[in-house]
Parts: C-alpha cells; sequence; structure tokens
C-alpha cells in the first residue's frame, strides 16, 4: 500500500528524467573538497552529513560554495558509480550545473529553504516534471 | 532559446563532435538558468589542472575532447597545476602520477591553452578591458573579475569554461546582465583593512553569511597600490571560498556607477571580535604565500614588507610563493634572513598531496588556502597575522 505526499513547484526548474530515491540533506557542498571523490562519502562536518554516502541519493542542498572544480569531480563520481539520482536546490549553480548536464543525472533548481525543510533525511522521495514546474513526492511504504 | 544558424549546424554536428558537445553542455546551462540567447566571449580560463582533482576520469575527458577535435577558438588561460611536476618535488610521486599530470598540461595546451599561462590570476596575462564579456572558471578569479576590473562573467567550472573556449560564446544569464549585479544586502564592516591576513579572515566570514550580493561598506586603510591589491584579493578569494559568490560590490572600488537604494537593504554590522579566529604560534616552519598567486613583483614587495626576524621568530625556515608559470626563472632571492625562499611558478600546492612530499603542516596568510590545504591537501594549516 503507498501513500504519498506531493509538493507541486511551479517556479522549479528541471533538467534530467523523471526519478526516484532516498532523501539526503545538506546545509551547504561544494563537490571539491566536501566529498572523498574514490568512496562518495561526505568529509565535512559542517554539511550536516558527515560520513553519509552520496550513492543513487537525492541530494537536497541548501547552498552550494566554493570550487569551480566541482563539476569535475561530480563526473568523476560518476563514471566511477557512485554519483547521486538527483540534485535538488535553490539558487543554480552554474558549476554544479556543467556537472549534472554531463553526467546526465536529475537536477532541480529554485526549490525553496522551505520546501526542503519538509523532506527528511532517508525519505522516499519521487521527482517529476510537469506541465508547470516540478512535482516532489514523498512516498511512504 | 534562441540559436543562429551557424549554432544549428554545430548542435547537428557539422562542425564536429567536440563543437556539438560544448554548445550542447552550454545551452544545457544556459536553459536551467534562464537565457534567451548566447553571447560572444573574448577569454576563457579553465579550471581544473591538478591531476589530484580531477583524476582519471577527467583526464579521459580530456583526452576524448581532444580526439574529438577540441579546439580554443578565443584567447585561453588555465589553472596552476599540481606541485607532482615540480622539479624539486617530482622525485616524492609515482611516476604515473607525474606522467597523468604531465599529460593534463600537454592536451589543454594541444586544445590551444596559451602555454605560459599557467596561474589562478589570469587578468596578470592579459588584462581584459572594463565591460568585456568572458567565460572564466577559478572562483578567486571570477569574483576579482566581476568586483575589481569591473568585467562580465559567471562562475563557470572548469568543464563549461572549456566548452566556451571551444565555441566562442557563453550563455546571456547571471552576471552577463546588469540588473543581476545589483546588491542585495549591506555589511558594513567596523574595523579597517590593513593587512592580508585579516582580509582573509573577514572574507571568509563574509561568504559564510551573504545571501546574495553584498554592498560591503569598508575603509581600506592601506596607500601602497601593490599591497592594497593583493589585501582585496585575499578578501575576495576568501568570500568565494565560503559561498558561491561571483561578486561582491565593495564601496568606492567596485567600478559600478550606481546602486539600488541601499537603505532597502538588509543590513549587518561586523565587527572584530565576530571574526577573530588568529592563532598567535605558527603549527609549520613553513610558511605558504600565493593564493591566489602573487606575481614575482608583488612576492619581492612582500618580503620587503613583512618582518622576517619576527617570523623567523615564530619558528618559520621556508617560505613557499607560489606565482604565475610566465614567471618562471626570473626570480634572483634564494634566502632573508635565515629563511629560505621557494619560488613555485605555475603550481597550486593547495590542490597537491602534500603528506608524499613530506609536507605536514602550512602556516599562511590566505583565507582560501587555510581552508582547502586541510581538504585537498590534507595537512594542517594555520593562518598567520603576519602580513
Amino acid at each position: 500500500m503507498h501513500d504519498e505526499h506531493c509538493l507541486t513547484i511551479p517556479t522549479a526548474k528541471m533538467v534530467g528524467y523523471s526519478t526516484e530515491g532516498k532523501a539526503l540533506k545538506l546545509e551547504a557542498l561544494s563537490f571539491l573538497g566536501d566529498i572523498d571523490g574514490e568512496t562518495g562519502m561526505i568529509i565535512s562536518e559542517d554539511t550536516g552529513a558527515k560520513n553519509c554516502y552520496i550513492k543513487d541519493k537525492i541530494l537536497l542542498v541548501k547552498r552550494f560554495r566554493g570550487s569551480t572544480v566541482g563539476a569535475y569531480v561530480l563526473y568523476s563520481l560518476c563514471k566511477n558509480g557512485l554519483a547521486p539520482k538527483a540534485i535538488v536546490t535553490d539558487d543554480p549553480d552554474p558549476v554544479i550545473i556543467a556537472g549534472i548536464v554531463l553526467c546526465n543525472i536529475t537536477g532541480v533548481f529554485k526549490v525553496s529553504k522551505t520546501v526542503i525543510e519538509q523532506i527528511r533525511n532517508e525519505d522516499k522521495i519521487r521527482i517529476e516534471s510537469i506541465e508547470n514546474g516540478v512535482k516532489i513526492c514523498v512516498v511512504k511504504e | 532559446m534562441y540559436l543562429d544558424k551557424v549554432d544549428e549546424m554545430i548542435l547537428n554536428g557539422e562542425y564536429g563532435e567536440a563543437k556539438r558537445i560544448a554548445l550542447k553542455i552550454i545551452i544545457g546551462i544556459g536553459e536551467v538558468l534562464g537565457a534567451e540567447k548566447l553571447i560572444p566571449v573574448s577569454h576563457a580560463h579553465i579550471s581544473g589542472i591538478s591531476y589530484f582533482n580531477i583524476g582519471d576520469a577527467g583526464l579521459s575527458f580530456l583526452e576524448e575532447m581532444l580526439l574529438k577535435g577540441a579546439k580554443a577558438n578565443i584567447f585561453t588561460t588555465a589553472n596552476p597545476f599540481s606541485i607532482a611536476i615540480h622539479e624539486d618535488f617530482i622525485k616524492y610521486y609515482k611516476s604515473d602520477v607525474v606522467e597523468k599530470q604531465r599529460k593534463i598540461i600537454e592536451i589543454l595546451t594541444k586544445i590551444g591553452v596559451a602555454p605560459n599561462s599557467f596561474t589562478c590570476i589570469p587578468y596578470k596575462v592579459r588584462k581584459p578591458v572594463y565591460g568585456e564579456h568572458v567565460a572564466w572558471a577559478e572562483s578567486s578569479a571570477v569574483i576579482y573579475a566581476n568586483s575589481i576590473l569591473g568585467i562580465y562573467t559567471n562562475r563557470e567550472s572548469g568543464i563549461s569554461s572549456l566548452m566556451a573556449s571551444i565555441i566562442g560564446k557563453t550563455y546571456y544569464a547571471g552576471m552577463h546582465i546588469d540588473e543581476n549585479r545589483e546588491p542585495v544586502m549591506h555589511i558594513i564592516v567596523k574595523e579597517d583593512l590593513k593587512t592580508i591576513s585579516f582580509a582573509s579572515i573577514l572574507g571568509l566570514y563574509i561568504g559564510q553569511i551573504s545571501k546574495g550580493v553584498p554592498l560591503i561598506d569598508i575603509k581600506i586603510a592601506v596607500e601602497n597600490s601593490v599591497y592594497r591589491d593583493l589585501i582585496l584579493r585575499s578578501l575576495l578569494s576568501s568570500i568565494a571560498t565560503t559561498s558561491d559568490l561571483p561578486l561582491a560590490i565593495i564601496k568606492n572600488v567596485t567600478p559600478i556607477d550606481r546602486y539600488k537604494d541601499v537603505d532597502s537593504l538588509d543590513r549587518i554590522e561586523i565587527e572584530l571580535k565576530d571574526i577573530k579566529i588568529f592563532t598567535e604560534e605558527s603549527c609549520s616552519n613553513m610558511l605558504f604565500l600565493g593564493c591566489p598567486h602573487m606575481t614575482l613583483e608583488e612576492a619581492e614587495f612582500i618580503l620587503n614588507t613583512m618582518n622576517l626576524e619576527n617570523i623567523e621568530k615564530l619558528g618559520i625556515e621556508k617560505i613557499f610563493i607560489a606565482i604565475p608559470f610566465q614567471d618562471n626563472n626570473k626570480f634572483s632571492i634564494k634566502k632573508r634572513k635565515n629563511i629560505e625562499i621557494q619560488y613555485l611558478p605555475g603550481v597550486c600546492p593547495v590542490v597537491s598531496d602534500l603528506i608524499k612530499a613530506n609536507i605536514h603542516s602550512l602556516a599562511t596568510v590566505h583565507g582560501k588556502a587555510l581552508y582547502y590545504i586541510p581538504k585537498l591537501a590534507r595537512v594542517k594549516s594555520c593562518m598567520m597575522n603576519i602580513v
């Protein structure tokens, strides 16, 4: 029996395909420096998700920061099968979009911090592109 | 997005696979950012040069792009490389690491990166004119370009700046549009800016608290233009370390002729007590300068300005100074007082595995280095309040 709670975000922009996976929330993130490129494990304390692995997760990131090499790190993670399924954030950061486009994963932008607050770590979520915006559903099994 | 006939032909593969991929990536980013068109750019600056950062996947990507016919279509510069191919450090690294770092440089040079341009201060290789549109990666160069030089660039990634170089265009969005360059918050700093180390600590803090382009009201109490510029570079690169800001408007410094109504902006006052985190003792017998790079003239100015006797008393035995590759072989100073001076042309120790080179800690005056040395070079770092 599936029960789900969906949020429609008319302002959001999406690249890539509809997808689903478990949520991992991060306060801040730079792909260079905050993630171990060989394992995909988060290594920085102030991300709020130290020691978590990003593989197959849907990352909900409050803010990106730092290095412009981040796109290469995300690309390397993709090539090594360690990438997240999707990245959801508010401000579209050109560095992250480049990595997403090259990796062919899903990116959702212009999702406010208030929406991100409503999703909990490990929630199973589904992301769908709809006619006007993006729908994010929390799936309860 | 509006595309002209040539763009359409590029997307159809009529100008080769490298251009098709490059344009596809630029359009992909532009569409997310709401760009309605592409604009020509005159200078691309590429990041992601260290093998320690981009790894085998990054190297393969560059190799594939070269095989597919990638060629720079505009003047293109690149960031510094890792220490692994510096003549004094090469012995510490495995031959395959050295070879792969060399390969990255060789590929980029074949693509058309200016051979002597490896530095994180590309404006010292070619200074763009006010109002020019460019596609630069390297967060410290981007924020300096928009905030000090008055040129227009988004904070491009290592990949998108290479793609912009190949097609000579970028998406018209973000920082390329004047209305996106307005401040959204007003930061008043209650302490005068007099040193590089204070600028660094302040910049790291401003980056953390900024929620959009800040207007920074601060008195820079330094007359000398070389010193003043080094202070501004460390302030801005530190802001860009703890944020994704491509622009910070500094009152009476940033070449901008109008601001929005400042009174309507959120106002934050910063006092010294908010940010003071200097260490009084050094964590290392080695000091690192040049993050961002210093030109040779700037480095020599700093060596003449610092109180080296005092630095020696703090236990510093060696100073590393990272400088642009084009300044290679021009330096003469090897020792000052009892302190050994080692210049690192075209190199960035921060993006190098330093443990292998028997370096276990580095003191610095730069916020970006302080932040990234433990994360990337994996050794201890500390901030010294010395210049």
